[in-house]
């Protein structure tokens, strides 16, 4: 039998513990260093040490005085668990269960930590498409309920037209550019003096009074609507306020302070606010949904660039919060030169006639 | 080097004063000295001072991972660079005694709680000892980190109130109420057992579990936990007595109001 180095505790041993050579012979356990042997019914094994991981061999003498080895080194355990006989062998699965469940537990610490990282990463880094995906889910019907709790406050101001000839020719040339959408849409104008039109989730687009007055025909309207209609079909508002929600979650995760959280969803819902990427997105879808429909994409360039002349003075809202007016023109610029529209033809409707209409509401 | 001469001076608030050969060095905690011969050199280091075989990086990243451990980031070596011996002396930051344990009669290793650790001849290193098991880490009340203090020599760790050193042999177990142990040497087991009653927790103010320390090794309790000490002076300076009944009449007070209110409401 090889021996092994261990160190013995107990008795005249000093409190460090004495370096011993031991090993086992038959059912025995031999001290070499001091000339002790051990019957092995006598000894019980501990699992012990600050590490939870040291492999004690405990006995007592006659006089009842207590002793334990430990085997010095790693290596001497090893040499121990393969050495030790059948009779002690039974003593080792505590030892063994102790050590497992020590790393069961930190090896699934550490993996939850990994995979809790790992994840909030790849949502970081994929975030408009995790966006994107929760925008899916949500049902339309869902969409459309969102839109019309919204619309219901606008309405309580009293400001929201249904009818007449105005809203009418929104409403048809809406249709002619919404042809084939999931969206059931609904048109309005509201009396207002700013030049704004915007979309709400679920499909319902709404123009003020002034951007109608502001437009020469129907093609110019025709563009503000084929762009407000892409914000719907994209799911903007949607995946916007989606994508603040996960912010704030984040920030709540982050900080621990609901308060913080709550102000990034109040300023989202606030102001609207679409990024430049959304709004060209928009423009180029726009301009599509135009040629779909066989109307002039002209109107698109010749209304933007009215807006930005009045810039200067005053800038009218639907510019202001849609940022670099003249990179936009030139984009839809190119898009016309790249797409020629051969069968376009502009709208053939008395335009003073719906302009006068709208003035009237105000 | 454990023939270093050394005295604590007083008797519930401690100092030690400490003899420096010539060409000798001690590391200690940053604000830790009162007094010191006018040929000590101070030097700040970072961490303990002590090599790593990584480099600066490898130093800081020790010295972070002992600032864990309740120590700062930068401690100070002070060297006798004079031919006669040189006095400085320590002073715990704390209500707080002091006691100088020698590493070498232990295996160079000892485990301390946390900011035990007040000052060490040159060499001795702190680094951090993570506790394995959970129930230990989260009930032992000594928390996951504790410190390791390694090396050869003389260290001076304190502890507050009366300091108790046991001696334990294999085997031999000692139930300590958490919070009370102060060191202990790695080959003493250190697991946490469950009371067993509710009602000794509820109404004992013991607490549910209980430290259980196996030997072989030495151990080192405290008589008054800070924590302990901070909670009663927290009391006594919120309600103007130390050790009030209000608490358990709250308690029973609040049994009977939802007493009252359970049957109040079952009545037509």
């Amino acid at each position: 039998m090889q021996a092994f180095k261990a160190i013995l505790y107990g008795g005249a041993a000093p409190l460090a513990g004495t370096p011993v050579v031991a090993s086992f012979s038959g059912d025995n356990l031999c001290i070499q260093t001091l000339d002790l042997t051990i019957n092995l019914a006598e000894v019980s094994v501990s699992v012990g040490g600050f590490e939870h991981s040291t492999l004690f061999i405990n006995w007592q003498h006659a006089d009842g005085t207590a002793y334990s080895i430990q085997p010095a080194s790693a290596h001497d355990t090893t040499q121990l668990l393969a050495q030790a006989p059948p009779m002690l062998k039974l003593q080792f699965p505590a030892w063994h269960q102790r050590r497992r469940s020590i790393k069961l537990v930190w090896g699934t610490l550490t993996t939850l930590a990994v995979v809790v990282l790992l994840s909030v990463f790849l949502i970081w880094w994929q975030y408009d498409a995790v966006v994107s995906w929760v925008a899916n889910q949500v049902s339309i019907k869902n969409e459309v309920a969102l839109g019309d709790s919204v619309l219901q406050q606008l309405e309580a101001d009293g400001d929201i037209i249904k009818t007449g000839l105005a809203v009418n020719t929104v409403k048809k040339i809406g249709t002619r550019l919404t042809k084939g959408s999931k969206y059931n849409y609904r048109w309005f104008i509201q009396k207002n003096k700013s030049v704004n039109a915007f979309a709400l989730p679920g499909g319902i687009i709404v123009i003020n009074s002034a951007l109608i007055e502001k437009t020469d025909n129907a093609d110019e309207l025709a563009a503000v609507l084929a762009h407000e209609v892409q914000h719907v079909e994209q799911r903007h508002a949607l995946k916007g306020m989606i994508k603040s929600l996960g912010w704030a979650v984040g920030l709540m995760a982050v900080l621990g302070d609901v308060s913080a959280a709550t102000a990034v969803i109040a300023h989202q819902v606030g102001v609207m606010y679409f990024s430049r990427d959304i709004e060209s997105e928009a423009d180029k879808l726009g301009y599509q949904a135009l040629l779909r429909a066989h109307i002039k994409p002209d109107g698109m360039v010749s209304f933007f660039q009215k807006l930005e002349h009045e810039q200067g003075k005053q800038a009218p809202e639907w510019i202001s919060s849609h940022p670099d007016t003249a990179n936009r023109i030139a984009a839809i610029q190119t898009l016309i030169k790249e797409q020629p529209c051969g069968d376009c033809l502009s709208l053939t409707i008395d335009w003073e006639k719906v302009k006068r209409n709208a003035a009237r509401l105000k | 080097m454990s023939e270093l001469s050394y005295q604590i001076h007083g008797t519930d608030l401690q100092y030690v004063e400490v003899l420096m050969a010539p060409n000798t060095a001690f590391i200690g905690e940053q604000g830790a000295m009162m007094y010191m011969d006018e040929n000590i050199d101070v030097t700040s280091v970072l961490g303990d001072g002590s090599a790593s075989k990584f480099g600066a990086i490898g130093r800081f990243i020790k010295a972070i991972k002992r600032s864990f451990t309740g120590e700062s980031l930068f401690s100070s070596r002070y060297q006798n660079n004079a031919k006669i011996v040189q006095r400085i002396a320590f002073a715990t930051p704390g209500v707080s005694k002091i006691i100088g344990i020698d590493l070498t009669a232990l295996g160079g290793e000892l485990i301390c709680q946390k900011g035990a650790y007040l000052a060490g001849e040159a060499g001795i290193e702190v680094k951090l000892a993570w506790q394995k098991r959970l129930r230990v880490g989260f009930f032992g009340g000594e928390g996951f980190i504790m410190q390791r203090i390694v090396g050869n020599g003389i260290t001076f760790i304190s502890a507050s109130g009366a300091l108790k050193e046991m001696t334990l042999t294999p085997g031999q177990t000692l139930k300590v109420d958490s919070g009370c142990l102060v060191a202990l040497s790695p080959t003493v087991s250190y697991e946490i057992k469950y009371a067993g009653k509710i009602k000794t927790a509820l109404f004992g103010g013991e607490g549910l579990f209980y430290a259980s320390l196996t030997g072989p090794g030495k151990v080192w309790l405290q008589s008054l936990p800070e924590r302990r000490l901070a909670s009663n002076l927290m009391r006594l300076a919120t309600f103007g007595r130390s050790n009030g009944i209000g608490g358990k009449l709250y308690l029973v007070f609040i049994i009977i109001v939802v007493l009252i209110s359970i049957f109040s409401s079952i009545e037509p």
